[in-house]
């Protein structure tokens, strides 16, 4: 066979494998490896959207001083001053039980947005969660798991919108003070790293707000 | 062997390989579906076996046997009433489907198992539940009792210690909706997310 002829099929080979390989990247369907937490392989819901950082620092959006708890957000950095939050809403609950905050948050930059921490006066703690399913195997056995981790800093990177949802991030309100009953609202206040924040009103609702 | 036979041979065996793989490829995008007209949208049991038998208690206080609901379909689910995300979610899903089966939801019916009795009593069982749809079983059974049965399905619990938990401990556990068919077989496990749309579909075939 001649020279080009080799030449030839040698390209057509390769050809061949890359778009093999293409194809069977394609048809699988795991998202970012590993958010919050070392260890485990975990097997994320593909439309979390951006990964959730545990104790990631700030190192976009910080202008000027970090500032410290209720500083306005004209002092601190503005970083929340850009983001929509939509369809937020909390499960119903009894005092003294636990619930979840879920909502939406659109990031158009151009900073990135980091929350850290969640303030409400309706819960003793309220603390930023990623449930996470994990299988693994448990003395020999394969086992599907759903645990909660504690997300430190939730980023949200200029750009991205993430979503947080039933069996994904939530924020927890825990050992409720009060009971949270279908048509009252809650009054949460979201910190960033940078120090500014957004106060939102958050309708108690079994499931999303529809419309 | 002359140098040109074998560099044929060579490009024949990478020419197989490849129709090989296109094949397989075709295969399975194209090829012939599993029996159900459509695929369910979970883990399936193929065949289906038994479901595990259970003995708990309701909230009402009276027990519970899969072999009372025969003719009915069950979806079982094992949770606790702590648990701030996943298992509420799973119970609204619960109604949803339910209000999307319309007439035919009355073949089936939806069945809360605590891996936590001792926190969650009968009582606790039957408070939560209301909040859902007071048609659905909240189920106990005392921690020896309960033991079996979370073996039978494959379900792992851990109590985690956390401080801040108003009870001082979360649960991590297998998050799963076993669906047992009208015979009492169990057919498909469905793991948390699935959405409620998809399985209105598959119970539409199976009810």
């Amino acid at each position: 066979m001649t020279a080009r002829m080799r030449k030839a099929s040698i390209l057509l080979v390769a050809a061949a494998l890359i778009v093999g390989l293409a194809l069977t990247l394609n048809v699988g369907s795991l998202g970012p490896a590993n958010v919050a937490g070392a260890g485990a392989a975990h097997a994320h819901d593909a439309s979390h959207g951006a990964p959730a950082d545990a104790g990631h620092g700030p190192e976009h959006g910080a202008h000027g001083d970090h500032g410290g708890h209720g500083t306005s957000p004209a002092e601190a950095g503005t970083s929340l001053a850009q983001v929509t939050i939509t369809g937020a809403w909390v499960r119903p609950a009894r005092a003294g039980e636990n619930s979840a905050i879920y909502f939406t948050i659109a990031n158009p930059g151009p900073a990135d947005v980091e929350l850290v921490r969640v303030e409400t006066g309706v819960a003793h703690v309220a603390e930023i969660h990623e449930t996470v399913m994990e299988v693994h195997m448990v003395q020999g056995r394969l086992t599907q798991e759903m645990r909660m981790e504690h997300v430190h800093g939730l980023h949200v990177p200029a750009g991205e919108t993430v979503q947080l949802r039933p069996g994904g991030l939530h924020v927890m309100l825990i050992n409720l003070k009060q009971d949270l009953e279908e048509g009252q609202t809650v009054a949460v206040r979201l910190w960033a790293a940078d120090g500014s924040y957004v106060d939102l009103t958050v309708p108690v609702s079994q499931g999303e707000p529809r419309g | 062997m002359k140098r040109t036979t074998k560099v044929r041979l060579g490009l024949l065996a990478a020419l197989t390989v490849i129709v090989a793989g296109l094949g397989w490829l075709a295969w399975a995008n194209f090829g012939p579906k599993p029996k159900l007209a459509e695929a369910l949208h979970g883990f399936v049991l193929d065949p289906p076996q038994p479901a595990p038998e259970l003995a708990l208690t309701d909230q009402h206080g009276r027990t519970f046997r899969l072999a009372d609901h025969r003719g009915r379909a069950v979806m079982l689910f094992f949770g606790y009433t702590n648990c701030p995300d996943v298992c509420p979610a799973t119970l609204i899903y619960y109604t949803r489907i339910k209000q999307q089966l319309g007439p035919l939801a009355d073949r089936i019916r939806f069945a809360f198992v605590t891996v936590d009795p001792e926190y969650d009593t009968p009582e606790r069982l039957r408070e939560y539940i209301n909040r859902f749809d007071p048609s659905f079983y909240g189920l106990w059974a005392s921690p020896e009792d309960l033991q079996p049965v979370l073996d039978a399905y494959g379900i792992y619990v851990e109590k985690v210690e956390n401080e801040n938990s108003p009870v001082g401990y979360w649960v991590n556990h297998t998050a799963l909706s076993f669906l047992i068919d009208p015979q009492g077989r169990l057919l498909v496990a469905y793991p948390f997310g699935v959405e409620p749309a998809d399985i209105v579909t598959d119970l539409r075939q199976i009810l």
